[in-house]
């Protein structure tokens, strides 16, 4: 029945057969297309015209700010951290060093904040990974749902399962 | 007008403009239709941005109605959309061209989308049922009955619009990813798989599932004389 749906090609002539004299079988095909036909009937909705405009300026934003974003939050970390506190003499000195050498820790600091990024989307992938365990977990609940859903409704006890 | 809109003429009429830094040749004219998306995104990794603009371009719309139908609301969706870009701009130099880039970028979708919902479960699901909120597409709130008689059909029509909208969205995530994916991105159970990282016969039979789930929850709005026996 999952073939006929998703794969027809792969549906054996034996099946077919069946298909072709079994109302049950028929049926329930004929139910599941029309079910998929009628979702067609949600369209989404266009995109808001400006929404490159807004992207691009994100990406524009985020390569011209991140570098001095990156460096403010190291230097504040550095000055005023909890717990690593500095005599204020050697966090002046620090800052001076940080200036002089600006451009070049800027550059640093920005490769650095890219790899961050890079390893944000990595790290996306592995939680991909990760939600296959919740993924699991949640289709067993919903597994169950739906057992409970069978077991009170009696009246609309077509099968469910394959 | 909208393609007017969606790329303002700094980008097109200035091709040496470009998205951003400043390395690298100025883009030559390349007809970007000619080249996989795949080439596409190892040449935007190679740092020509107007490769991304040509994927913007061509997926923007499918993942942002991907992402509404995940979560019913088309600002969240746009913001969630704009996410992946994001995210695939900042990539591209990690993209490896053995994963199809559609693969690729349904797999950062999907998992934004899932941890989006997941985050928001317990305020949607308070929502349902306290709140009703007005209807994100057209506006109306479904509780507040007109009585018009011209616009009986038009209730119907979103009382059953309603149904699928609630019913796709109390899949298990998984679920409701796949059908998503297949029913309205035209994408195969193969590709499904691909995306879902599941093979091809746990694809079919999870596709399968969700549609036998909708097909019961969503009996008594298929046309009468065919399901009525
Ligand atoms: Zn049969």
């Amino acid at each position: 029945m999952a073939d006929l749906l998703l794969d027809p090609q792969a549906v054996s002539t034996e099946e077919r057969r069946h298909l072709a004299e079994c109302a049950e079988c028929e049926r329930e095909l004929a139910e599941l297309r029309q079910t998929m036909e009628m979702m067609d009937e949600w369209v989404a909705p266009e995109v808001n015209p400006f929404f490159d405009a807004k992207l691009l300026a994100r990406l524009r934003a985020e390569q011209q700010g991140q570098p001095a974003g990156f460096l403010e939050r190291l230097k504040a970390r550095w000055m005023y951290g909890s717990n690593f506190r500095m005599q204020p003499l050697m966090a002046g000195a620090l800052a001076t060093i940080l200036v002089l050498s600006g451009g070049a820790y800027a550059d640093l600091a920005w490769q650095h904040a890219h790899q961050f990024q890079e390893s944000a989307t990595v790290r996306d992938l592995q939680s991909l990974d990760g939600n296959e365990q919740v993924f699991q977990q949640l289709d067993t609940v919903d597994q169950t749902v739906d057992q409970q859903d069978q077991d009170s409704g009696a009246s609309s006890s077509s099968p469910t399962n394959d | 007008m909208a393609t007017i809109v969606l790329n303002p003429p700094s980008f097109h009429t200035a091709p040496s403009e470009r998205l951003m830094g400043s390395h690298a040749h100025p883009t030559a004219m390349v007809d970007w239709s000619t080249l996989s998306d795949a080439e596409i995104m190892l040449r935007v990794s190679a740092g020509e941005d107007a490769g991304f603009t040509y994927l913007l371009e061509k997926y923007r719309r499918p993942i942002v109605s991907f992402m509404f139908r995940m979560v019913r609301n088309q600002a969240v969706a746009e913001e969630l959309a704009q996410e992946v870009f994001l995210r695939v701009y900042r990539s591209r130099e990690s993209y490896r061209a053995e994963a199809k880039f559609t693969t690729w970028l349904y797999r950062i979708a999907t998992n934004l989308g899932v941890n989006y919902a997941r985050d928001t479960r317990y305020e949607r699901a308070a929502q349902n049922i306290y709140l009703d909120q007005p209807d994100p597409e057209t506006g109306t709130t479904p509780d507040v009955a007109d009585s018009r008689p011209t616009i009986e059909l038009e209730m119907v029509k979103d009382e059953r619009m309603n149904a699928i909208r609630q019913h796709v969205l109390a899949l298990p995530e998984r679920q409701r990813a796949a059908v998503l994916m297949h029913k309205y991105q035209g994408m195969d159970y193969k590709q499904i798989g691909e995306v879902l990282k599941l093979s091809e016969s746990a694809t079919k039979s999870l596709l399968f599932r969700a549609y036998q789930t909708l097909r019961e929850r969503l009996k008594d709005f298929v046309a009468k004389d065919e399901s009525d026996k």
